[in-house]
Order: C-alpha cells, then structure tokens, then sequence
C-alpha cells in the first residue's frame, strides 16, 4: 500500500447548544509514505482539527479518513491506528503523564505491551535523538516549556511510529531548540522513513517539505511544493500568513528592478542568487 | 517606570537533592518608557526572572528597585506592586474565566477599588486597544473566540490595570502571522501612547530587532550581554554558541560577506537588508 493517509471528502463539525461550526469542509487529500508534508493556515483555519481526524481522535461526520487503510470510524481500530500515526501536539504541559522524564517516555510502549528490555533500549534511544539524556532522570515538571515538548516527541518515538503528526510542535521552542526539533523530525523522515505531517506558522518552517498544504475556512485552498505555494503571494498574504523573510527580501529586490529569479525560497538559494547578481 | 537589578540570586528546591540555581547575580537597568527584549534559550531563566519582578517568586539574595522602591523589602505590599507591574504569562488566555468577554477583561480593574464606571470604561478601552470590536465581543464567552481573540482578550486584562510596566512573555507564541504582527503592533501603540515600559520575551529574534530599543541576553540564569539590537546581534558566533540566533536577514548578510568583503554586515530587517544590497547593486559606493 503505497498512501499511509488517505482523507476522502471529509467533513468536521463541532455543534454546541446554539450553533454548529464546519471545522474541516470537505477536504481531500492523500499522503504518500515516507512524505514530508507542512499544513500552514491561519489560527481557527482547521489545521488542528484536521490533524485530529489523522488519528482518530475526532472522526469525520462526512467521508472517510484511512490511515493505514484502516477506516478511522471503526473502533476496533483505534489502536493501530494511533500507533502507526502518533500526535505530538501544541503544548506539552498536556501530555505529559509521569513523575520522571524515562518513565513518561516508556508510557507508550508499556500500553502496547512490549518487552521490558526492548522498552528500555527504545526509552534511550528516543531520549537520545530529542538530547535530553541528562535529564531522563529529572521530574518534568522541572523542565522548562522547550525542553517537555521534546520529552513529548521522545514518547511518540518510543512507540516505532509510520507516521508523525506535529501540531505546532515548535510554536514555544527557542531558535536551537526549534532547529533540534526540525533537525530531528527532518532525520525521522530522512533516515527511518517516517512520514511527517508538521503544522506549522513559522513558514521557514515549510520551505524543506515535499510538499506544502494552505488551509482557510476548513478548506484546501493550494497545495504543492513550497516554491508553487510561496509564489502564490497575494493568497498566502490573503488568507493570514507570510511570505519566508528571505523570498520578501527576494520580492522586494524584484521590484526594484534586480532580476532575483523566481522561487527564492532559502538563505542559500538567496546567497547564491546575490553573488550571482552583484 | 524604572526597574533596577541588582544581584538576584534565585534558587528552586534550595537544600534539597532537586536544588537548581536558576538566576545568579542578575544586574541590569531598564528606564522609564523603555522597550526592552528579554532572550534566552528554553530554561535559562527568563520566565523565573520576571516572575521576580511583579513579586511573585521571593529572591534568595539581591534586590529590585521599581522605581527606587526595593520590592524584596519585608513592609512592601505586593498589592502596589502588581498594581503598577503588569505581567502576561506564556498561553494567558488558559487563565480566561469570566462568562463574557467584558467581565473577563473587568476583573482586574474591579480589585483596584475603582467605581462601575470607571471599571466599565476600562474594560472597555482595553478592549479595544487589543483591537477588538468592543460592542461585538463584550457579551461573547470567551470560550467561543478563537485562539487569537482569547489570547488578546487575555492581554486585554493585564492592560485594563493600567500598569506602568508590561511584562509579556512570549505573546505571540503559537499565533500565526496576522495575529502575531496585530498582537505586537497593538503593544508598540501602547507602549508609545502611554510611554508605558514593555519588557518583552520573545524567540523570534526578527520580532526583537524590529521593535526593541534594548536587548538583554540571558543565559544559564546570567546576563550574559546586553545593548542595542545592533550590537546584540552583531555577536552572531556568540548567541549561536548559547542556543540563541540572530535575525534571519542579519545572518544572510553574513553569509553572504564571506563572498562579498564589501557587504556591510548588519542589517536587521528586509527592509535594511534590501536597502544595503540596492546600494551594492547600483556601484557599491559608500553614499
């Protein structure tokens, strides 16, 4: 099976006594193993909504979601489910559970029954890639905001996920800790095939994805590769976000009358570009 | 409002296996009407530190002088003290309580004594400083609103005690580009309106460079720097070594002078960038 998700025409609404909001409006979209897809839009856009539907913490009203091939609306999938697409949300003072850094860490795997031994070498491991083996003896509660996010990565590693869910993972992270956190989520894509999916409003975040989607209204309005996407400025500006500082900059020199090429996306594109200008 | 420092020492579990320093021999000065960033990596002390400053954690050791007034004295009143020093902590829309909007924003303000009218009247300008529509939100439950609207009606509140100081610390965070560049805009207004002194935590350092006249660096519970925002992020090599960066267009100008020798390093934002690469661009004289 070549897509982990596949969302067909699916619909989220949330209804409260007075009034029913459409969330997540009919949107469809698919996910190829082992992509690198960034969601951008702005704040009540639908992004977290949608995020949720990718593991079945909310189940669409209308259409389908499969992870896996496995409907989301059946509850004897559940588990898998959520073990093959494991969520790292927005903040970490929420899913953190236990008293000591590792044992937050083992939560997972210990609920899906694996060897102790194996628990342990996965426990290092996770704790490891996010670097904070010197503090895996710490409380959390010690730990400053940054430093529980990538205790909550760690515990989402720990349980050998096809696929990550991000839901602003880097949003209260400082410019290393963001960058570990990329690097990190970068090197799981890269090197163990782990699909990614980063919601994100930092849109130098998005510039590396294969693949970026926009979201307004609970809808898809673009989708493509970064330089498709961020050339479509007046949408993007249109509907709440930005442009990277480095294609502002790229624009701006436009208009003044240097030819910068189309598609500037990062700083070394833009080096490269402006030795070849000046 | 002045804010004197002078060697805080501040220390979490003291005698205890968990005892961690977390501030040591803190000194700076803040003047009345200034705006100043506060940068640090995550855990260096910035949020201990400015819980100092309001009084809400005590000091080990060391003293704040808020406008000449030593707030670690015994005979201070706190009261006073979060009166004048307004402190909006990371995600304050999770401390929304009130059933509408309006009654959320006139909490504060209805602890000060004040009467109904000048209670409402506040309310109601501090809404609309955070620039939302007053008459269209007041009666809304702030559980309804979006993350963005929770987030300014949640300032809203700190400002409607019509502090001297504001204190934020990261208010932007999880905000996406709109509601981050409404939130800071609303706080530069305020700030030049009111010559109000903003102390400002923030890890964006494009946002820093825009709008700080003063940049302190904080690391491992120290001050490790502080000055302009051009002489802060000069230091490239040195905020890079203690988990900080620099602006983004600050490090493409350096970047591109080790191609370049006569790019003058520097520039903080697109704009400065821009106008550094059109004077290369056109002849590169020094005009």
């Amino acid at each position: 099976m070549k897509n982990i998700i596949e969302v067909k025409k699916a619909s989220y609404k949330y209804v409260t006594e007075e009034e029913e909001f459409l969330a997540v409006d009919n949107v469809e979209f698919v996910v190829g193993r082992g992509e690198f897809v960034v969601v951008i839009g702005h704040n009540g856009s639908g992004k977290s909504t949608l995020a949720k539907m990718l593991n079945a913490i909310l189940v669409p009203c209308d259409g389908q979601v499969l992870i896996n091939g496995m409907d989301t609306k059946d509850e004897n999938n559940l588990w898998e489910i959520r073990r093959s697409a494991g969520m790292v949300f927005q903040n970490p003072d929420n899913q953190i559970v236990a008293t000591i850094v590792e044992e937050d860490v083992a939560f997972g795997p210990e609920n899906l029954g694996v060897e102790p031994e194996e628990i342990r070498r996965r426990v290092d491991r996770a704790i490891g890639v996010v670097g904070m083996s010197e503090y895996k003896r710490k409380p959390p509660h010690l730990l400053s905001g940054g430093q529980k996010q990538r205790i909550a990565i760690a515990g989402i590693l720990a349980m050998k996920p096809e696929c990550i869910i991000l839901d602003e993972p880097t949003a209260m992270l400082d410019p290393s800790g963001r960058k570990e956190v990329i690097e990190t989520i970068t090197g799981l894509n890269k090197s163990e095939g782990i699909t990614i999916i980063h919601i994100t409003h930092f849109m130098e975040e998005a510039v590396h994805a294969d693949r970026v989607i926009v979201m307004d209204d609970g809808k898809i309005i673009l989708q493509g590769t970064p330089k498709e996407v961020f050339s479509q400025s007046e949408t993007i500006l249109g509907c709440g976000l930005s442009l990277p500082q480095v294609t502002l900059l790229a624009n701006s020199l436009k208009k003044e009358g240097l030819p910068v090429r189309e598609g500037v996306l990062t700083m070394e594109e833009m080096v490269e570009e402006l030795c070849r200008l000046l | 409002m002045s804010i004197i420092v002078k060697d805080l020492t501040h220390i979490y579990n003291p005698k205890s296996p968990f005892e961690t320093i977390a501030l040591k021999n803190i000194c700076f000065e803040i003047e009345a009407g200034e705006f100043t960033g506060l940068i640090g990596h995550t855990g260096s002390g910035k949020s201990t530190l400015i819980q100092h400053l309001n009084g809400l954690l005590k000091a080990e050791s060391g003293t704040i002088l808020i406008n000449g007034l030593d707030i670690t004295g015994k005979e201070v009143k706190m009261n006073d003290v979060r009166k004048k020093v307004g402190l909006v902590f990371q995600y304050p829309e999770y401390q929304l309580f009130e059933e509408t909007v309006e009654k959320d924003v006139a909490f504060g303000p209805g602890n000060l004594g004040l009467s109904e009218k000048e209670i409402h009247e506040r309310a109601r300008e501090a809404i609309e400083t955070v620039g939302l529509d007053y008459e269209e939100i007041k009666d809304r439950s702030p559980f309804e609103l979006s993350g963005g609207q929770r987030r300014r009606v949640a300032i809203a509140g700190i400002i409607a005690m019509k502090p001297e100081v504001l204190i934020l610390d990261e208010p932007t965070a999880g905000l996406d580009p709109r509601g981050r560049r409404e939130i800071l805009e609303k706080i530069s207004l305020l700030h030049k309106k009111y010559n109000t002194t903003v102390l400002l935590i923030s890890h964006s350092m494009e946002d820093i460079a825009r709008l700080c006249g003063k940049v302190l660096v904080i690391n491992k519970g120290q001050i490790a720097f502080s000055g302009t925002p051009k002489e802060v992020f000069s230091q490239v090599d040195a905020l890079e070594s203690i988990g900080l960066g620099v602006p983004q267009m600050t490090a493409l100008m350096d970047k591109l002078s080790r191609h370049r020798q006569d790019v003058k390093k520097g520039a903080l934002t697109v704009e400065e960038a821009k106008e550094e690469l059109l004077r290369l661009a056109r002849g590169g004289s020094n005009a």
